[in-house]
C-alpha cells in the first residue's frame, strides 16, 4: 500500500526519481510473445479480446526494491584498525591522531592515492590528496621513505598546501599506500 | 487505445522517429490498465503530450514535413490518432539538426586489419613479409624464421594507431585468448599499467 | 587543529588574486610621488607581510598573464593578409596532403605485409569482462555487496563500481582467480564464465555458484533494472544460449545452469576431493536456503517473471525523466 500512497503524491514524476514516482502494482497478463526483428518491435499477435485480464499484484514489489541501487554509498564498517580478508583496513584513529597531518578516506573507502601518466607514459606521477594539516611534514617524510627504498632513484617530492595534496614523480603507488597504511589512515 | 492504431501509424513512412512503439505496450490490455490508472487520475493525457512534443509546442509555425500525408487520412482515424484536438492534427513535426553524421568521422583502413594486430599495450604485430615465396630455397632455419610474427616498430604502430578507429583500440576481454599474456608488457616502465 | 588548518588554506586561496592587485597599484605609485611613497611604505609592507604567510609562488599554481598570449586571428590586409602564411604553391596551400602512409608511389609498409585476418570472426565472438575474488572480496568487505542476498549481474552492477557494456558484446562476468587463497565469503554467485579453481575457492566455504547465459536484451534490462523498469515495458523472458555456449553451461564441471543438479553435486564432490577440502554439508546449513536460491533459466530477475510490468505512475514511454520534465 506504500506505492500507492506514492502514486497519490503528484508532480514529482516529471523531475524523474522512479522512486519517487512509486509504482501502482505489478501486472501479471498471460502473453505470448514472439520475437521479430528486434523484441520491442516485434508486432502483436492478435486482437485485444483475445488476451486475458490482467491481475494486479503488491506482494512482489520487494523484490523490485531490493533490484534498485542504493542512493547513498553504503557507509564502509568503522572499527577501528581491523583487517579484513582482502586487506582492506580500517583507519585507526589511535596510530594516526599523534601525527601532524591527516588523510581522509574516500567516499568508497579507500586510501587518496593516485596515479596518473601522461605525456604517452613518459611522465608518471603519484599523487596523494585530502591532506589535512601539515603538508610540509608529509612531504619530507614521504621523501625520506622513498629515498630510503629507492637509494639509487631521484625522488622528486612536491607539497601543494592550497590544493591539500602531495605529489611523487613515478610510479609509487603501491608503496606509498602501504606506508600510509601502516600510519593508521 | 493506442494499440489499434499501429497499422494506421506504419504507413506514417516519413514520420521521423514515431515508432509504434511509443504508442505504448505491445500488450494491449496492459495499455488499457494504464490509461485507467496514470492518466485519467491526473486529468491529462500525458502519452500524446509525451510523444510529440518532441518536435516542439503545439501549433507552433515549424515546417512540416509527412503532413500530406496526415491530410490522407478520414476523419474517423484522425479523431482516434489526435482525440485531444477535434480533428486537427497534433503533430508538429520538423527534423532538428542533424548534429552526427557519417561524414565528418574517419573510418577503419580495412587493410590494416587485415594484416595487423594490435596488442592492449600498444605495439602492433604482424607476419614477416615473403613467409611463403621461393620457400625451395630457404633452409629449414629461414623457413621457421619466416613463420614467426614480428613487432612494428613505434613510428609504424603510431601510425597504425591512426589508421584505425577506437573500435580497435578497445581492449578486448575474450576467454581462452591466445594471446592473453602478450596483452600487457608490464617488464617496461612505460607500459606496465596499460 | 586539523579544521583550523584546512579552512586557512581556502581562505588563502581566495585572497590570492586581490593582493596581487594591490600590490600591483601601490608599487606604481610609489614610482610617482615621494610623498606618497612614504605614506605608502606601510601599506606595501603589509601587502609584503601578507605575502609571507602565503603558500609560496611555483609553476604549480601561477597562471599565464593574459595579455601574454596572442588572440587566435587571422591576419587580414597589411599583416599577411595575403596568403595567410601559407606558401604560393603546392600541397601545403591547397591543402592536399597525401594520405597516411602514402610511401610516394611505392607500395606502402600496411600493404606490403601478407595478409593474416588476426581479427577473423571478432564481431561473433562473446566477450567477459574479469571481475576477479579478490575484487569481490572487497566489494563485501566495504558493504558494497550484501552476501546474505544471492549475487547476480543486477548486485554487481549496482554497486555502481563494476559494469559492462552488452554494446562491445559483453556478455556479462568472468570470475578470475586473483586473491583465491585469500577468498573466505559464503555466497550464492551467480557469473557468466567461471574456471575450475575459482569454483573450488567458493565452494571451499560453504558457498555456492551458477554459470549463466543471459541474452543481450536481458543484459541491458539487468544492467541497470532501475533505468529498465522506468521505460514501463513488460520483463522479457531470458533466451536459451546460442549453439556454441550450449556445451559450457550444460556442462555440471562449470556448474551450468542448464546442467543436471544430480550431476553438479556428484561434481562438487569430485572437486573437493581434487583440491583436497572438505566439502561443507549443505543440507544441514542454516543459510540452506539462500544457497540454494536459483533462477528460472528464462527468468531475468530473482523473484519477478517475465511478462510481468511495473507500471509507473506516469507512462514514459521510454522516455527519459529529463525530457519529461521540460514538458
Amino acid at each position: 500500500m506504500n506505492s500507492l500512497s506514492l502514486l497519490r503524491s503528484s508532480s514529482r514524476v516529471l523531475l524523474g526519481s522512479f522512486r519517487n514516482a512509486g509504482a501502482e502494482s505489478i501486472i501479471a497478463p498471460q502473453v505470448v510473445s514472439r520475437r521479430h526483428k528486434g523484441y520491442y518491435k516485434s508486432s502483436v499477435e492478435g486482437p485485444a479480446e483475445q488476451y486475458t485480464e490482467v491481475e494486479k499484484s503488491y506482494v512482489e514489489w520487494k523484490f523490485v526494491e531490493k533490484l534498485l541501487p542504493p542512493k547513498l554509498v553504503p557507509e564502509t564498517p568503522s572499527d577501528p584498525g581491523v583487517v579484513y580478508p582482502s586487506g582492506w583496513k580500517t583507519p585507526n584513529p589511535e596510530e594516526y591522531s599523534k601525527l601532524p597531518y591527516y588523510i581522509r578516506r574516500t567516499k568508497n573507502g579507500m586510501l587518496p592515492v593516485y596515479y596518473r601518466s601522461f605525456n604517452r607514459g613518459m611522465f608518471q606521477t603519484t599523487r596523494v590528496r585530502y591532506v589535512e594539516g601539515n603538508v610540509w611534514i608529509l612531504e619530507k617524510e614521504l621523501g625520506q621513505y622513498l629515498k630510503k627504498n629507492f637509494p639509487k632513484q631521484p625522488i622528486i617530492t612536491h607539497a601543494n598546501e592550497v590544493g591539500r595534496y602531495v605529489q611523487v614523480r613515478g610510479d609509487h603507488e603501491p608503496m606509498i599506500k602501504q606506508w600510509l597504511l601502516d600510519k593508521g589512515f | 487505445m493506442a494499440f489499434s492504431f499501429r497499422a494506421v501509424l506504419k504507413t506514417l513512412t516519413s514520420f521521423p522517429k514515431i515508432g509504434t512503439r511509443n504508442f505504448g505496450s505491445t500488450f494491449p490490455s496492459v495499455a488499457k490498465e494504464r490509461s485507467l490508472t496514470g492518466r485519467v487520475q491526473n486529468g491529462q493525457n500525458y502519452c500524446n503530450t509525451g510523444i510529440f512534443s518532441r518536435w516542439g509546442p503545439l501549433g507552433s509555425n515549424v515546417p512540416q514535413r509527412g503532413f500530406h500525408l496526415l491530410k490522407q487520412l478520414t476523419p474517423e482515424v484522425k479523431e482516434k490518432l489526435f482525440p485531444l484536438q477535434n480533428g486537427t492534427p497534433l503533430v508538429e513535426s520538423s527534423r532538428g539538426l542533424v548534429q552526427y553524421g557519417f561524414k565528418g568521422r574517419r573510418k577503419t583502413v580495412k587493410a590494416v586489419v587485415h594484416r595487423f594486430f594490435r596488442l592492449d599495450w600498444g605495439a602492433w604485430i604482424r607476419p614477416r613479409t615473403g613467409r611463403h615465396n621461393k620457400l625451395w630455397k630457404k633452409g629449414t632455419k629461414q623457413r621457421k624464421r619466416a613463420r614467426t610474427h614480428v613487432f612494428c616498430n613505434s613510428q609504424q604502430s603510431f601510425m597504425l594507431d591512426k589508421m584505425v578507429t577506437r573500435f580497435w583500440h578497445r581492449k578486448k576481454y575474450y576467454v581462452d585468448d591466445p594471446y592473453e599474456s602478450y596483452h600487457t608488457r608490464p617488464n617496461f616502465w612505460i607500459t606496465h599499467r596499460r | 587543529m586539523l579544521e583550523f588548518e584546512s579552512d586557512l588554506s581556502t581562505l588563502v586561496a581566495i585572497i590570492i588574486p586581490c593582493i596581487h592587485s594591490y600590490v600591483s597599484t601601490y608599487l606604481e605609485w610609489s614610482c610617482t610621488s615621494k610623498q606618497i611613497q612614504m605614506a605608502l611604505r606601510n601599506g606595501t609592507d603589509r601587502a609584503l607581510a601578507l605575502i609571507r604567510t602565503l603558500p609560496r609562488v611555483s609553476a604549480f599554481n601561477l597562471r599565464p598573464d593574459p595579455a601574454s598570449r596572442a588572440d587566435g586571428k587571422r591576419p587580414r590586409g597589411q599583416h599577411g593578409g595575403r596568403r595567410h602564411g601559407y606558401p604560393q604553391k603546392g600541397a601545403k596551400q591547397r591543402q592536399t596532403f597525401p594520405r597516411l602512409g602514402f610511401e610516394n608511389g611505392a607500395v606502402p609498409f600496411y600493404l606490403r605485409i601478407p595478409k593474416e585476418n588476426y581479427y577473423k570472426g571478432h564481431h561473433l565472438r562473446r566477450q567477459y569482462p574479469p571481475l576477479s575474488l579478490h575484487q569481490l572480496q572487497t566489494l563485501i568487505d566495504t558493504q558494497r555487496i550484501n552476501p546474505s542476498e544471492p549475487i547476480d549481474l543486477a548486485t554487481i552492477c549496482n554497486t555502481k563500481i563494476f559494469s559492462f557494456n552488452p554494446g562491445y558484446r559483453h556478455f556479462g562476468f568472468h570470475l578470475t582467480d586473483d586473491g583465491m587463497d585469500t577468498f573466505q565469503a559464503k555466497i550464492n554467485i551467480e557469473v557468466q564464465w567461471v574456471t575450475e579453481p575459482v569454483i573450488a575457492a567458493i565452494e571451499k566455504n560453504g558457498g555456492t555458484i551458477t554459470t549463466a547465459y543471459y541474452d543481450v536484451e536481458s543484459l541491458w534490462a539487468i544492467r541497470d533494472p532501475e533505468h529498465f523498469f522506468q521505460r514501463g515495458i513488460p520483463i522479457m523472458k531470458r533466451m536459451l544460449p546460442p549453439e556454441d555456449a550450449v556445451e559450457y553451461y550444460t556442462d555440471p564441471k562449470f556448474r551450468g545452469y542448464l546442467a543436471d543438479p544430480e550431476k553438479i553435486a556428484e561434481e562438487r564432490f569430485t572437486l573437493a576431493q581434487k583440491y583436497g577440502y572438505e566439502l561443507p554439508d549443505l543440507s544441514s546449513d542454516p543459510q540452506k536456503e539462500l544457497l540454494l536460491r536459483r533462477k528460472d533459466p528464462k527468468q531475468v530477475f530473482f523473484g519477478l517473471q517475465p511478462g510481468w510490468i511495473l507500471i509507473p505512475k506516469l507512462p514514459l514511454h521510454g522516455m527519459s525523466p529529463k525530457k519529461l520534465g521540460s514538458i
